[in-house]
């Protein structure tokens, strides 16, 4: 009984922060939103998508700073318009990555220590979507593939490759700012 | 992994550096998207939301609902057998015309089978084959011309064959049960329930019906 009285209380508790978050931060989710789409009635759609998929894995959030959280959920409304669109596809397309290339996360970390704060950033900024999301979702947010597919409403083995893949462009697009630093 | 952490923190800050605070934005939501987001804030907050939080998830759900109260209401005799009928109307063309209530009939029959006859037989019949099987009793009767009649009880999921020829359907009522006739140029068919079997009374073309009345009537236990 104890048990069931505290999972209300963390329902509760979960359904006051959702709906604080959505006070907060849906006109710049629309914006956001509309930035991809140009479509205020669409952007509306990719707002409600992206609260869905928030909702699901409210667990997510625990313990975040106000900054993590507003950018996550910009993120998921930026995705959610972009599944919208279609136009992740074209992206998608755009940035093929060598397969051949080999991704492990000690190769990363060297070259996060070796590459100075700037470059990692931009390397991290030129990373597009879907990429950059799955990966903000994972190592900032510390999700595993379960939560971020239900998150951005994909199938766990897509966002798994996806965070395979971003790992393997990310590697590479720090390699280069490497070698332009040196 | 901290500075990657950092970075992808930084990253965001700066993607989203130009988008302007909440309360610099006057953008007014439809009601629509309000009535939508409100409905869904307040359903997350049940534990079951997560089982009905798409359209394919409560489409499902509708269906074993629909599926559990059809089951349920198919267990009622009434219900069942007015659906029966029905489908034995639309279907009134087809040869054969199934009775599922084998389990009810196997459990409600006494084991063995009792058998029964028809006791009013039109002058001149005379048994000339009892047949006996597991689930299954058949009593033909000849007269001198040859003309026959049988009466048939059955037990468990039952399949009779009318003629191939579309038969006539009818009902008879005795003694507030229904008898389903099937009258074709080949001879006719009755059939109904009693005390948990299914019997079959065939007689050749031209067969009073009058005479089958009195003969289903008469149908008792065999001594």
């Amino acid at each position: 009984m104890l048990m069931y009285y505290l999972s209300l209380i963390e329902t509760e508790e979960e359904r006051q922060l959702l709906a604080q978050l959505y006070e907060a931060h849906r006109k710049q989710m629309h914006f956001v939103a509309n930035s991809v789409l140009r479509n205020y009635t669409l952007s509306e759609d990719a707002v409600h998508n992206a609260f869905t998929g928030v909702a699901k894995n409210m667990d997510a959030l625990d313990g975040r700073c106000e900054e993590d959280m507003k950018n996550y959920l910009l993120k998921a409304a930026q995705n959610a318009a972009l599944n919208l669109s279609k136009r992740e596809r074209k992206q998608n397309d755009y940035y093929v990555y060598k397969e051949n290339e080999a991704a492990d996360g000690d190769v990363l970390e060297e070259l996060c220590i070796r590459l100075d704060k700037e470059a990692l950033v931009g390397a991290v900024m030129k990373l597009k979507e879907p990429y950059n999301t799955v990966l903000y979702c994972q190592i900032v947010m510390g999700m595993d593939c379960k939560q971020i597919a239900d998150m951005l409403h994909r199938k766990p083995d897509a966002v798994r490759q996806q965070l395979s893949r971003g790992r393997k462009i990310l590697q590479q697009m720090m390699k280069e700012a490497l070698n332009v630093y040196a | 992994m901290h500075e990657l952490r950092e970075a992808f923190r930084e990253a965001a800050r700066r993607t989203y550096a130009d988008v302007p605070e909440e309360w610099e934005l006057d953008y007014r939501f439809s009601r629509r998207f309000e009535r939508k987001m409100r409905r869904m804030i307040r359903a997350q907050a049940h534990g079951y939301w997560h089982l009905v939080n798409t359209a394919a998830k409560r489409a499902a759900i509708l269906a074993a609902v629909l599926l559990l109260l059809l089951c349920s209401v198919m267990a009622l005799r009434p219900v069942r057998e007015r659906v029966f009928r029905f489908f034995m109307e639309i279907c009134e063309d087809s040869l054969e015309i199934q009775f599922c209530e084998q389990e009810e009939n196997l459990d409600g029959a006494p084991a063995p089978m009792v058998r029964y006859t028809l006791t009013a037989l039109p002058e001149g019949y005379e048994e000339v084959r009892f047949v006996q099987y597991e689930h299954t009793l058949w009593t033909h009767w000849e007269d001198h011309n040859g003309n026959s009649i049988s009466l048939k009880q059955e037990v468990g999921t039952q399949r009779v064959t009318v003629n191939a020829d579309i038969p006539i359907r009818s009902d008879i009522n005795i003694n507030g049960q229904n008898i389903d006739c099937f009258q074709s140029e080949d001879g006719m068919t009755c059939i109904w329930e009693h005390d948990g079997y299914v019997f079959y009374f065939s007689a050749y073309s031209g067969f009073p019906q009058e005479q089958v009345v009195v003969l289903i009537e008469s149908m008792e236990i065999y001594e």
